[in-house]
């Protein structure tokens, strides 16, 4: 339990790093470049992790359920270069805790909105109370910029 | 120099293209695996960036700003390397959502990961960010935004 936990927590810290190294190509080559880089390491990681999990399972390569996707599924890695874009810049002006802490804030009002619909009662009071504290937390973060 | 307001609404609509991809992502991992989603969702970014670039480059031409400054920047050969730790983000986060501590665990304590790691930076000024003052005023829009978050995950609108 204790591994897993330390595991969770890491990946939190694998976020921040990733971000944080970004942030530092952006100082020199600009945001752009920046998220350019990010994907292409990205991309030649996970070809390596593909390639191992797809040798060691006897699995056959899919190609029907990949061509069968909607187009809108694809646009998540259209997003995600925007995406890095942005991060990259910010967190070189405001700094690495307030640029999370806003991300969290943006990420969590969002997944709110998303998910509006499929509430109950004590889930939706529960949301409120989320949405109010986060945006007293995004006012507070604000001030002190300032 | 940006204004600090303009940073604050970039940094929020970071946050909103993130759940949006991330929304998309998952919705793409239910039919092919997470890994090969995040494989396909990278490559279509690397694709993506860099038609950025060259339009930026395009838009730049115009402008007094000077390319071959950016061209000639050396950073340090560390800082290429953010897509590594990226990666292996969703290799982790399989792992402990199918653990005991769930996906709501993954999701809070990957919150606090996050922010335990950006106290840390900002404090010490960890890979050539500038070094912030962390004052015990700022544990309380931490603590507000921490405990909002953890109210929304628990409500599970599927984050």
């Amino acid at each position: 339990m204790i591994g897993v936990i330390v595991i969770a927590l890491l990946n939190g810290c694998f976020i921040g790093l990733s971000r944080v190294l970004n942030g530092r190509l952006s100082q020199d080559k600009g945001p752009f470049i920046a998220s350019f880089y990010n994907h292409l390491i990205g991309t030649l990681i996970l070809t390596l992790v593909v390639g191992i999990i797809g040798l060691s399972s006897n699995t056959s390569w899919n190609y029907i359920s990949i061509t069968n996707q909607h187009w809108s599924l694809y646009l998540g890695g259209v997003i995600g270069a925007l995406y890095v874009v942005i991060n990259s810049h910010i967190i070189t002006e405001i700094g690495a805790l307030k640029a999370a802490l806003l991300v969290i804030s943006g990420q969590m009002l969002t997944g709110v909105m998303l998910g509006l619909g499929e509430l109950t009662w004590f889930s939706a009071l529960m949301q409120f109370g989320g949405v109010a504290l986060i945006i007293v937390g995004i006012y507070l973060c604000k001030k002190m910029e300032q | 120099m940006t204004s600090p307001n303009f940073n604050i609404i970039l940094a929020l609509i970071g946050g909103i293209l993130l759940a949006i991809m991330i929304k998309l992502n998952s919705a793409l991992a239910l039919s092919v695996s997470p890994v090969y989603a995040s494989w396909l969702a990278h490559g279509i970014g690397t694709v993506v960036a860099l038609l950025l670039i060259v339009i930026v480059a395009r838009l730049m031409l115009n402008t007094p700003t000077n390319i071959s400054a950016i061209c000639m920047a050396s950073p340090p050969i560390w800082s290429y390397f953010g897509g590594i730790p990226g990666a292996l983000v969703i290799i982790f986060a399989a792992m402990t959502v199918n653990s005991s501590v769930g996906l709501l665990g993954t999701l809070v304590l990957g919150l606090l990961g996050q922010i335990i790691f950006g106290l840390v930076v900002d404090s010490l000024g960890l890979f050539g960010l500038p070094k912030k003052v962390i004052n015990r005023y700022q544990s309380l829009p931490i603590l507000m935004i921490v405990s909002g978050s953890y109210l929304i995950i628990l409500s599970g609108p599927g984050l």
